[in-house]
């Protein structure tokens, strides 16, 4: 119960970007001065060319890189001086997966549960729910190393989704995923965003994000940005 | 399942070929330490624990970014939201593998003593410990300086620090200095480990030859403790350290925002003259990345300057052994980031050429400094009759032998293990 209520707490609290600045280096900033509020319960897209700014964004928004100027809250919270506070109300989607080869996704997300001490008797039926809610079908118990890039990307969402994250980060969610796996994601994360879930998403992808978005960050390179 | 029904462990990236390179390593230092304590007496014990110390401290300012940052386990770890302390253990545990490595060989110089094993046990234990203090204190110190080390990095790297560096920098010429801006931090750090590891080793060695040896231990004891305190305090927030270290790590070796080709400069494709010309785009592109991660040239004038004064010392060959044999291990050990996936993941590698050819690019990549090095042993044989041409012959024999060994075993490790995954 104690857990649910924090949750609750959680999915009402804001994700706030003021004045952020990121530059690599000396050369001309990559984002300048973005001030932005998401709101819980909605989900924006970032858009943009080549080289506009979107990882960059979204890693600021994962602590995996730091803002040369301004600040990004979490309700109150600085996120880059406390990753690890905001990390647990964060699920993630990266660019490139990173998942260990020689784990089953049931046994990856069965190892989240229990580092996040969420593992308790429904977990077995829960991780069973999520890697079905993704269309991750019986291969869910062979290894991680055997799997496709579709296969790869389902199980990286159920390992974003399985400890009901408030916030959700997502870098080319849709990629390498068929047809039918897009539409059943696509309903996951409208059902996320419906019970009040934040989320951002970058992708290529603009016609599902233009179903999916309340809102937009359309990023543009940087006149004379060295790249 | 059931709160403990299972154990999950975090596996770092390279496996067996890692395990393989780890175990030459001690196998190595333990054989020149071995060498070295064979027949030797009380004194001469002392002295070469003494070096080893030196020796450690001089790996441990430098090799804390070359085995911790970036952290490629980084999404697992932040998808599994490990807690400040478990990230410190995290990266404890990955550094005292080579903590212990460099750690380890003081034992057998202080006690393998075949037939007089028992002879001045309590003498040798009392250096060995006071010795191991001051290497752990080293150890432990430079992790702490380095982990912690992101926020300073990014700031100089963003032009908000280092004002007067860049002045130098722009008016210098010769490329004296052409560090990035971002790593002058870390040499700051190396510098200072170092400085600590060489006072604390004297302030040790002072105490030690005193009346009251037992005194030899304060010195590192107490750096120990301040290291170990320094990590204490910082265990608190060390997610933030952890993720700012990494974030700067991760721009500036991986990133296409960090280290621009033009931070330094890249060695042309005429200057590989060493290379057949079947194996001379693979080399050359392999130097250009190796140059980007580890460039070996600015250790090499050190290394000789070492050598000269060893020779001009008329340091016992013992240690002039152990010496060379490490300037190999280390210079031929190198080529194991070119098998690890950033440099050549498998498909690519695969398309590319095959192993045996690979085995050649990695030969060639290895001899890059043997000339010089033969040129720099040629120059001591000249100027002190300790060397003999033979001798420098047969170091660079030995050379070859080690590039050879160890292009080998890197490429045909890393094939069995992706070409079992992707089997």
């Amino acid at each position: 119960m104690a857990r649910n209520s924090k949750i609750e707490n959680d999915l009402h609290k804001s994700l706030t970007l003021r004045g952020i600045t990121k530059r690599y280096g000396q050369g001309t900033p990559v984002i300048e001065n973005l001030s932005w509020t998401f709101a819980p319960g909605t989900a924006t897209g970032l858009v943009g060319p080549n080289g506009s700014g979107k990882t960059t964004l979204l890693r600021l928004l994962a602590a995996l890189a730091y803002p040369t100027e301004g600040q990004i809250t979490y309700g109150d919270l600085n996120i880059h001086a406390h990753p690890y506070r905001f990390l647990q109300h964060v699920g993630l989607v990266y660019a490139e997966a990173g998942l260990p080869q020689h784990l089953s996704a049931a046994e990856l997300l069965e190892w989240i549960l229990r580092e996040r001490r969420a593992f308790d008797d429904d977990a077995s039926a829960r991780i069973a729910a999520v890697l079905g809610h993704v269309r991750l079908d019986e291969r869910r118990h062979n290894l991680i190393g055997t799997y496709s890039s579709g296969m790869i990307q389902k199980t990286q969402l159920a390992a974003a989704l399985i400890h009901q994250p408030a916030v959700l980060l997502m870098d080319e969610p849709f990629r390498g995923l068929d047809t039918e796996s897009t539409a059943a994601v696509m309903t996951l994360l409208q059902h996320y965003k419906a019970g009040g879930g934040l989320l951002i998403v970058s992708s290529h992808a603009r016609a599902l994000l233009d179903t999916l978005c309340d809102d937009f960050i359309d990023l543009q390179p940087v006149a004379g940005r060295v790249e | 399942m059931s709160q403990t029904s299972k154990r999950f462990r975090l596996q770092q990236g390279g496996g067996a070929v890692r395990r393989a390179a780890y175990a030459l390593l001690f196998v190595a230092l333990g054989y020149v330490c071995v060498l070295m304590a064979s027949e030797a007496p009380i004194e001469t014990r002392i002295v070469l624990l003494r070096y080893w110390t030196l020796l450690a401290a001089g790996v441990y300012a430098v090799a804390v970014p070359h085995v911790l940052l970036p952290d490629v386990a980084v999404p697992l770890l932040q998808r599994l939201n490990r807690s400040p302390r478990a990230l410190l253990r995290h990266q404890l545990r990955a550094w005292a593998g080579v903590v212990i490595a460099f750690a380890m060989p003081g034992l057998v110089l202080a006690f393998y003593d075949p037939g007089r094993f028992g002879e001045d046990l309590a003498i040798k234990a009392l250096h060995l410990a006071a010795n191991l203090c001051v290497v752990l204190g080293v150890g432990v110190y430079s992790f702490g300086r380095y982990v912690n080390i992101g926020p300073a990095s990014q700031a100089w790297q963003e032009g908000k620090k280092g004002r007067r560096y860049r002045t130098l920098k722009e008016h210098s010429t010769g490329g004296i200095f052409a560090v990035p801006d971002g790593l002058v931090p870390a040499i700051t750090a190396t510098t200072r480990v170092f400085g600590v590891g060489l006072l604390v080793l004297a302030a040790s060695a002072f105490m030690g030859l005193g009346l009251t040896p037992a005194l030899a231990w304060g010195p590192g004891v107490l750096l120990l403790g301040w290291a170990v305190g320094m990590l204490w305090r910082l265990q608190p927030g060390y997610d933030r350290a952890f993720y700012a270290t990494n974030a700067f790590y991760s721009e500036i070796f991986r990133r296409t925002g960090g280290v621009h080709v033009t931070d330094r400069e890249p060695i042309p494709y005429r200057a590989v003259y060493w290379a057949p010309r079947r194996w001379k785009p693979s080399v050359w592109a392999s130097l250009l990345q190796l140059d980007r991660k580890l460039p070996l040239g600015r250790f090499l004038v050190p290394w000789g300057i070492g050598l000269a004064l060893l020779f001009y010392e008329d340091a016992a060959a013992d240690v002039l052994a152990v010496y060379m044999v490490l300037f190999m291990v280390a210079k031929n050990g190198a080529s194991y980031l070119l098998v690890t996936r950033p440099f050549a993941p498998f498909p690519f590698r695969a398309a590319r050429l095959r192993p045996i050819d690979w085995v050649a690019t990695r030969f060639f990549v290895n001899l890059r400094w043997t000339l010089p090095f033969f040129l720099s042993l040629l120059i001591i044989a000249a100027l002190d009759p300790a060397l003999t041409l033979a001798g420098a012959l047969r170091w660079t024999g030995l050379d070859l032998a080690f590039a050879l060994v160890t292009a080998f075993i890197f490429t045909y490790g890393t094939e069995f293990q992706d070409r079992k995954r992707f089997a």
